[in-house]
């Protein structure tokens, strides 16, 4: 009986899970958090600017999310800019933007199974830094 | 689909995190797990006549005296080299880490990594003839994944990789509640292999569950129900279900298939695969797997289709030495023209007993109409240490 009882106190023991291949799901698969533009004006610099963001965050959200799920605080260009990851203006310099598949010397980002990432939304990464206003 | 096959090289696979079945002993005679390991779909702990195949067949003997024999090795093997005074309990550690290279010998871009993968203590409580009952934990060092590392993000750490318990109705059915691996596919070493990441099989999914084992003398086979991880958000967590089952061909080959279905608040996931373990003799085997993963996803109402291939080749030139290729194939988003063919060579030694030294290298390419990608290299070396 003994060790029946050893059995179960060692079954019973467990730890935190702080990672596994679902644990970024929640901010790959909902709503995006990006605040609403004050202004919809398309000749509206601000406007272009948030329509740029969004388009930039959704690429981001689908092809980075899945290992990267920190970077869905990340609702605006200036705490892009503040995590370090994005460089005003300057995507060269942008870890965003030279750790990629796409970039050359290639970086290896999007990590595993997932190819570069489709060139469209590469120029759009690339444009939404460089117009960053 | 072009792939330019070249390179000799030396060194090993992307990532033997965890001390996972070998499936390519097959290529010793070994078609089931179970032989070697306690539970019995592969991967943690190796029971004791494991621990002897691995001290005598598997490793090399240039260390030892000659006038050792093997029975002298076999007995050795046990944890701290002594042969276990009572039945009932057993202890074992493991301890690997590697040296991660990417763009090796490029002056410019090469940049170096020094990684512990894992520092595992387990225990096993085990009694009744042919070890009836077992009860299995595994608790370990569990580095954040690389894909992770940089950034704010999240953090190493330590957990249970495995805690079960287990109780063999009779010779040919076992039942196996608690934290485990998915039943799902082969349980390759290499854990980031496309056919483990995208099926969701990888080192860190282990899910609370139960697991039905079968074998006879032609087919090995189970079923797992699985609740995730209950230490993981519960609306993260992966519920549902998996089933793999295995035909033993010409007594030393296997055929098999599996299926997995589950799903949690944000989308479902089916995936199915077949592949084979083929027996070369002397310790010389051939891996294949092919699969196909579909995920439906809740909030956008859409799907998303992933294939994948793997096809693993085992030659063993003398006794504690192996020579490995690993090509894989993976196509993430079918609707997507890009896919990924990646490509391994890499040898394996095991100098003596209780030491495993790996070195891959390995090559990665996008094709793809859209995308003109220069190649990734990367190179491995790894040290794996068990008592």
């Amino acid at each position: 009986m003994n060790k029946v009882f050893l059995i179960i106190a060692f079954t019973l023991l467990s730890s935190c899970q702080n990672f596994n291949s679902n644990s970024a799901d929640e901010s790959r698969f909902s709503e995006s958090p990006i605040p609403a533009s004050g202004s919809n004006d398309p000749n509206d610099p601000a406007y272009q600017s948030y329509v740029k963001l969004v388009k930039s965050y959704n690429i981001i959200k689908t092809r980075c999310f899945q290992c990267h799920s920190q970077w869905q605080n990340l609702n605006s260009n200036q705490k892009w800019i503040d995590s370090g990851l994005v460089f005003k203006n300057n995507p060269e310099s942008s870890s965003l933007i030279n750790r990629l598949k796409n970039f050359d010397p290639p970086g290896d980002m999007p990590s595993g199974a997932n190819s570069a990432i489709p060139n469209d939304d590469y120029l759009t990464l690339v444009d939404w830094i460089e117009s960053m206003p | 689909m072009k792939i330019t096959l070249f390179f000799l090289v030396i060194l090993f696979s992307i990532s033997s995190k965890l001390s996972l079945a070998y499936p390519n002993y097959i290529g010793h005679g070994y078609t089931s797990c179970l032989n070697c390991h306690y539970n019995p779909f592969g991967n943690g702990p190796l029971n004791d006549y494991g621990r002897a195949v691995s001290a005598t067949l598997i490793s090399a003997r240039w260390a030892y005296p000659k006038t050792w024999t093997e029975e002298d090795l076999a007995e050795k093997s046990g944890t701290l080299f002594r042969k276990p005074k009572q039945d009932w309990f057993r202890t074992q550690f493991n301890y690997r880490r590697f040296r991660l290279t990417r763009n090796p010998g490029s002056a410019k871009n090469e940049t170096e990594l020094w990684l512990t993968m894992q520092a595992d203590a387990r225990a096993i409580i085990k009694f009744g003839e042919n070890d009836k009952f077992t009860s299995v934990v595994n608790y370990g060092y569990a580095p954040a994944p690389l894909s992770q590392v940089s950034g704010v993000s999240n953090k190493d750490s330590w957990r249970s990789r495995e805690h079960y318990i287990g109780y063999k109705i009779n010779p040919k059915v076992g039942v196996y509640a608690g934290l485990m691996d998915k039943v799902y596919g082969v349980r390759l070493v290499e854990h980031i292999a496309f056919s483990r990441s995208l099926p969701q099989v990888t080192m860190n999914d282990q899910a609370h569950g139960i697991a039905v084992h079968y074998l006879n003398d032609k087919w090995e086979g189970g079923i797992n129900g699985f609740l995730g991880n209950l230490s993981q958000e519960e609306n993260l967590r992966m519920k549902g279900g998996s089933t793999m089952v295995e035909r033993t061909i010409g007594d030393i080959h296997r055929i098999g298939a599996s299926y997995m279905s589950s799903r949690n608040k944000f989308y479902s996931l089916q995936s199915y695969s077949m592949h084979t373990r083929l027996n070369l003799k002397d310790g010389a085997s051939i891996i294949a797997e092919i699969g196909e993963v579909q995920k439906d996803i809740e909030s956008t109402q859409s799907t998303i289709k992933s294939r994948y291939g793997l096809l693993q080749t085992y030659l063993r030139p003398a006794r504690g030495f192996y020579v490995l290729n690993n090509i894989e194939y993976a196509k993430a988003d079918t609707s997507d023209e890009n896919y990924i063919v990646r490509w391994g060579p890499a040898i394996q030694i095991f100098p003596a007993q209780r030491i495993e030294l790996r070195g891959d290298i390995y090559n990665t390419r996008v094709f793809g109409p859209e995308t003109s990608v220069p190649d990734n290299w990367t190179l491995l070396l790894q040290t794996h240490l068990w008592l």
